[in-house]
């Protein structure tokens, strides 16, 4: 230890230290492009995960594609009570879009929404309480670039598995002759996006103010099954009709049948994104403990 | 700005009689300062409140003359950091973790961490949920030095470690302050802070009693002493060898087993020593107290081993009703 050298300034290439010295005298640090770094082990540590979701929701939606052919003669919706068949978004199941909204994306945000959930969840309420919060926040990552590192992973997750599920139906169609328009499918299934993104976001929020992963899930989980049930109520009785705008079910629309509201996606992404500011915000004032 | 480490009145309450009060501590660049306390006294929270996870309730404190409440960014990039529960993503191996930071850290050079690596004989290639506690331990000390920081917080470090690598831990505390590094590190092994640290902060119930040396630290406190007498069959007997050692000044607890003496030398050692030469022995040994019993001379817990025999020892202020 006798070539002591002591830092002074911050020096951004330890490699120039340890040339010519038997053992390097001071390694220095400094600090990397932390967000672009978290994210990019967010998105691979993730990326198995999101192939398996991507998978299974893909697959689902193949299989009612190619059972459409002999699905729709089977089922004669028009049985169904009016009230029950516009509330469910029930027309006719003699065409492809009518059916894929039934059968897929008429919930489709119930069942995609616990990605987001359980990834926002656990990103900042789980870590805290695993007590790996300590280690990853003792690096120079601020907390800031931790959450909105985390919400802008599972938003990409999230638009790969709604693109490959879009991509798979309209593939599926093609081959059992489904006749189902690729801008359809895709509509359909971007539209996911926003409305899981933001019912996810819920659970951002609440990760980052309460200290249980559990509790976070689960109020997230009941808002959003709330919204869904509000959504249901606000076309069955009419004295509710108001009441449809507080849900984000409403904003969701039908984009397999009706096309892309962008006017309900774009608000869905701004809810989203001030749910993430506002958790960002939140995060960074709070106590950690341990 | 020569203190690594500053704070000023530093209290941090939460919960309910959880929290530490008036914390003033200044720790010199280059100084390895050990932290020492039983659980609960106060030891992470001093250190979690220095590493920003948590906000002073009053008082502030400073690494590296940044504020520890609002520039802990920038002091993270200066600091390694080992918390008393390590864990991160328990699928990744001891590689990728380090990768990772090494990332986050902009360090160019990972020869480091592969040299701490091979010392402490770590597995860097399992995922650390197949580690033992120990050898995830090893992990954390590995992440907390690769970059050699300016200030290593360490919160129970050796926690876990088998003797062979405790000692190399050590071996590397002592490298680091070789290089000018300041360590921070909290025990409750005495006989490790003993070897490494400079100086030794004693906290109880949330305030810092004591900073001492540790070498005043064990002096401070009593000699366990055991004597063995042969059994010559002349006089004098063991019984009054005992009543002669136990006329010294400063002697507690004094026992006699067949030819066996047992007491606790709280006065002046030399007395001991040369009435001991007067006699035939078999052995002798002189050990100095436990972590718990030097604890409990510093906590005052304890009355009987604390009048007259320790006056300098610092007595708790308020006197706490135990």
């Amino acid at each position: 230890m006798s070539t002591l050298i002591r830092k002074t300034q911050p020096h951004p290439f330890a490699s120039e230290h340890l040339r010519g010295q038997e053992r390097p005298a001071r390694i220095t640090a400094s600090r990397g492009n932390t967000f672009a770094v978290y994210l990019t082990h967010l998105l691979r540590r993730s990326s198995r995960s999101t192939l398996i979701w991507a998978l299974a929701v893909a697959a689902y939606g193949a299989v009612i594609v190619a059972a459409f052919p002999s699905l729709g003669s089977a089922v004669d919706v028009s049985s169904y009570p009016t009230g029950i068949r516009e509330a469910l978004n029930i027309t006719a199941m003699d065409q492809i879009e009518p059916c894929l909204e039934t059968e897929l994306f008429g919930y489709l945000p119930l069942v995609l929404a616990f990605l987001p959930m359980t990834a926002f969840a656990a990103a900042l309420a789980g870590a805290e309480e695993r007590g790996s919060l300590d280690v990853l926040l003792g690096t120079p990552l601020p907390r800031r670039h931790l959450v909105l590192s985390t919400f802008l992973a599972t938003a990409i997750n999230l638009l790969a598995i709604s693109i490959l599920l879009g991509v798979v139906l309209w593939l599926t169609s093609l081959a059992v002759g489904a006749e189902l328009a690729f801008s359809a499918a895709m509509a359909g299934a971007i539209a996911a996006w926003p409305i899981t993104l933001a019912l996810g976001s819920v659970a951002l929020l609440l990760s980052a103010v309460l200290r249980q992963r559990s509790q976070a899930l689960g109020i997230a989980a009941g808002v959003m099954f709330a919204m869904y049930v509000l959504d249901l109520l606000s076309r069955l009785v009419d004295g509710l009709a108001w009441a449809r705008y507080l849900s984000a079910f409403h904003y969701y629309g039908s984009a397999i049948q009706d096309g892309l509201s962008w006017g309900g996606a774009i608000l869905l992404l701004v809810v989203a994104v001030v749910l993430a500011a506002a958790a960002t915000a939140l995060f960074e004032r709070r106590d950690i403990y341990a | 700005m020569n203190a690594a480490i500053a704070t000023h009145d530093l209290t941090k309450t939460y919960g309910s009689n959880r929290g530490i009060r008036n914390i003033n501590l200044e720790i010199g660049q280059g100084e390895v300062f050990g932290f020492l306390g039983p659980n609960g006294a106060g030891k992470s929270t001093t250190l979690r409140t220095l590493l920003g996870f948590m906000t002073p309730t009053s008082g502030s404190a400073e690494i590296l003359g940044m504020d520890v409440a609002t520039e802990h960014s920038r002091i993270h990039e200066r600091i390694g950091n080992l918390p008393g529960e390590f864990t991160l993503d328990d699928r990744m191996t001891g590689r990728q973790l380090i990768d990772l930071f090494a990332r986050l850290r902009a360090v160019s050079s990972t020869v480091y961490a592969d040299e701490l690596a091979d010392r402490l004989d770590a597995d860097l290639d399992r995922p650390m949920r197949r580690l033992s506690r120990g050898n995830k331990q090893k992990i954390g000390i590995i992440q907390a030095l690769f970059h050699q920081p300016d200030v290593i917080v360490l919160d129970e470090p050796t926690g876990g470690l088998d003797p062979l690598a405790q000692e190399t831990f050590l071996d590397l505390i002592e490298d680091a302050k070789g290089r000018g590094q300041t360590v921070f590190f909290s025990s409750h092994i005495l006989s490790e802070i003993e070897r490494v640290a400079d100086r030794v902060g004693i906290i109880r119930e949330g305030e810092l009693v004591a900073v001492e040396h540790p070498l005043t630290l064990t002096g401070k406190t009593f000699r366990h002493v055991r004597i063995q007498f042969a059994d010559t069959g002349r006089p004098p007997d063991p019984g009054a060898l005992r009543d002669r050692f136990a006329r010294l000044d400063g002697i507690e607890g004094i026992a006699l087993d067949g030819s066996t003496l047992t007491f606790e030398a709280h006065g002046d050692m030399n007395e001991v020593i040369r009435l001991a030469a007067q006699c035939d022995l078999v052995t002798m040994d002189i050990e100095p107290p436990s972590l718990e019993e030097v604890f409990l001379t510093y906590y005052g817990a304890q009355p009987r081993s604390l009048p007259a025999m320790t006056p300098d020892v610092p007595r708790n202020r308020e006197g706490t009703g135990r």
